[in-house]
């Protein structure tokens, strides 16, 4: 039986959107991050309109971060201040970034924008995932390497230093919000919460505790990714609400059967999986790019029929 | 009173005469009734097929034209630029009905020139390209194409539609048997919402001997109603009510995962990633 999306203006089959929200909850679960990454583009692949898809994944967004994010409460993992401190960037990123997918719909160019931002993104986090992963099994990860340390040299030079003290570490304000900015802007912009990008910033850049930067990642992420629904919801009207339900029940099934496989698994053998699983998606989106369609005239423009 | 004879003769006269005549034209008459005139479209629509049936005179094919709602479309032209391909055009349609289906109980080719041009019905669509217009959408100034130039993206969006079962010309998709005549309508599950109006014709020896018209109305209902109204006019307030159905669904299932650890006297673990 399939089941008719009003906003997308299409029916779907929603055992296979269980079934995507499963598979990428299952992937949250199994690996600790992303997710959303890889739902927008497995949606487009089962024909969602592009628009839609991004602004239904960060409504689903909303839903499984806070349910992350009560969890990691609880276990006292997160850093409120931090997590304020890097939404106020993340929100303004977020505003921009929404009203940037309005410009590019309109000069059409907001699929193959989305496709090339995906691609460098992943491209950069899989490589360096797939790198740092394999230093690890080796044994090589004691030392920070130099970009990492003139990362954190930079860091320290920046105005605003301050306490975190849930996090045990000294930043810069203007680092924080500068971070948050950028994971906003691409939140809004590529429909994903930005997990994949901020935890290993703040494991890496702003030398966080792993668990405390995935709690305090979580937090934030509600707010920036209720900002990015709001946002598309009134000014793209692409949020489907039922798409969302759909995914939402999907994932957090596949979120607790992830963690339970989790234990079959050495840390590294995990990251060098998801890496090579983000080369995968990012080969096939290059590949799109750099071969021509099958049609050279498309129709163009969010929403579905009506 | 007297009445003279020759006005009785002709009274009489007249009154067989337009009893002979109404009989003729009850035999050119042409009626048309659909098994719906209104297609709801629910939670689990998927298409519909919309029976229709009627009488038309003897010896004539007939051809059923179903128009949908003329809807402003956008369509993008992908190029090479720098090894990749992009949109380097892109353009907004306007005069092209979202919809458009022929049925014919014989082929499109027996229509003689003038009442193709009087119906409609060309066996294709030149006669809906010539009332297109195509324009540039991202030019400061609107820039109208002619020619080869928009016969291109509207020659794309016609096989779009006949793709996704918007378009098409069904040769014998309606059965004529002793003056009656049946067939069916298919509207695939992305038929846009709106009046779809049919214009039912009765052709013999080249003639259109009979038209009659009708009309299916096709509409949102319940939940897809609600969510479409909302999400069109209330768009502040239908955002807000998907954040608060996902943050009430985040907190549940929290709540839920947060016992069920319990239960299985495990410690809390986190639940679903982004």
């Amino acid at each position: 039986m399939n089941l008719y999306l009003a906003v997308a203006g299409m029916p779907v089959n929603p055992l296979i959107i269980l079934g995507l929200g499963g598979i990428v909850g299952m992937m949250s679960g199994l690996f600790g991050v992303g997710g959303g990454f890889l739902l927008t583009p497995l949606l487009m692949m089962f024909g969602i309109p592009p628009a839609v898809a991004a602004a239904s994944d960060s409504n689903q967004i909303v839903a499984a971060s806070c349910s992350g994010a009560l969890a990691h409460k609880r276990l006292g993992n997160v850093d409120i201040k931090m997590g304020l401190i890097f939404l106020s960037g993340a929100v303004a990123g977020g505003t921009f970034g929404t009203q940037m997918v309005k410009v590019l719909r309109l000069l059409g160019n907001y699929d193959v924008t989305v496709k090339l931002v995906y691609v460098v993104l992943l491209a950069l986090v899989g490589g360096f995932m797939l790198w740092e992963s394999l230093r690890a099994s080796r044994g090589l990860n004691r030392h920070p390497t130099k970009a990492g340390a003139g990362i954190k040299y930079l860091m320290s030079r920046l105005p605003l230093q301050t306490e975190f003290r849930v996090s045990g570490i000294r930043a810069s304000i203007v680092f924080v919000v500068g971070l948050g900015f950028l994971v906003g802007f691409l939140a809004a912009l590529l429909g994903v919460g930005g997990g994949f990008i901020t935890v290993p910033a703040m494991i890496y850049l702003l030398g966080m505790p792993t668990l405390v930067a995935i709690g305090t990642d979580l937090f934030q992420i509600v707010f920036t990714s209720i900002n990015v629904t709001f946002q598309q919801a009134v000014i793209n009207h692409s949020v489907d609400v039922l798409l969302a339900v759909l995914l939402f029940c999907g994932s957090t099934i596949g979120a607790q059967l992830g963690a339970r496989l989790c234990r079959y698994f050495r840390p590294e053998q995990l990251r060098v999986l998801l890496a090579v699983i983000v080369l995968l998606v990012m080969v096939k989106l290059a590949m799109g790019l750099v071969t021509a369609p099958e049609e050279l005239i498309t129709l163009s423009g969010a929403g579905g029929g009506h | 009173m007297l009445f003279p004879k020759h006005v009785l003769i002709l009274t009489i006269l007249l009154f067989f005469m337009s009893l002979t005549f109404s009989a003729a034209s009850a035999g050119e008459e042409l009626s048309f009734t659909t098994d719906r005139p209104r297609v709801e479209v629910g939670v689990d629509f998927n298409g519909a097929a919309v029976k229709f049936a009627g009488r038309a005179p003897e010896g004539s094919q007939v051809y059923v034209k179903a128009t949908g709602p003329v809807r402003p479309v956008n369509l993008s032209k992908q190029g090479k630029k720098n090894f990749l391909w992009l949109t380097v055009e892109s353009v907004g349609v306007e005069g092209m009905p979202a919809f458009f289906k022929v049925l014919s109980s014989n082929g499109f080719n027996h229509l003689p020139p003038d009442v193709r041009e009087e119906t409609g019905i060309t066996g294709t669509y030149d006669l809906l390209m010539k009332n297109a217009r195509v324009a540039v959408r991202n030019e400061e100034v609107k820039q109208e194409l002619v020619g080869r130039d928009a016969s291109a993206y509207l020659n794309a969006l016609i096989s779009v539609n006949e793709r996704e079962g918007l378009y098409g010309y069904v040769e014998k998709g309606i059965k004529v048997h002793n003056g009656e005549f049946a067939g069916t309508l298919y509207l695939p599950a992305n038929v846009p919402y709106g009046c779809i109006n049919l214009k039912v014709y009765a052709v013999k020896d080249g003639v259109i001997v009979a038209r009659d018209s009708g009309r299916i109305d096709i509409g949102p209902v319940g939940l897809i109603r609600l969510a479409d109204q909302a999400a069109e006019k209330y768009s502040p307030l239908y955002g807000a009510a998907s954040i608060g159905v996902a943050l009430a669904a985040g907190f549940a299932v929290a709540q839920l995962f947060k016992k069920l650890n319990g239960l299985l006297g495990r410690q809390d673990s986190f639940t679903a990633g982004h």
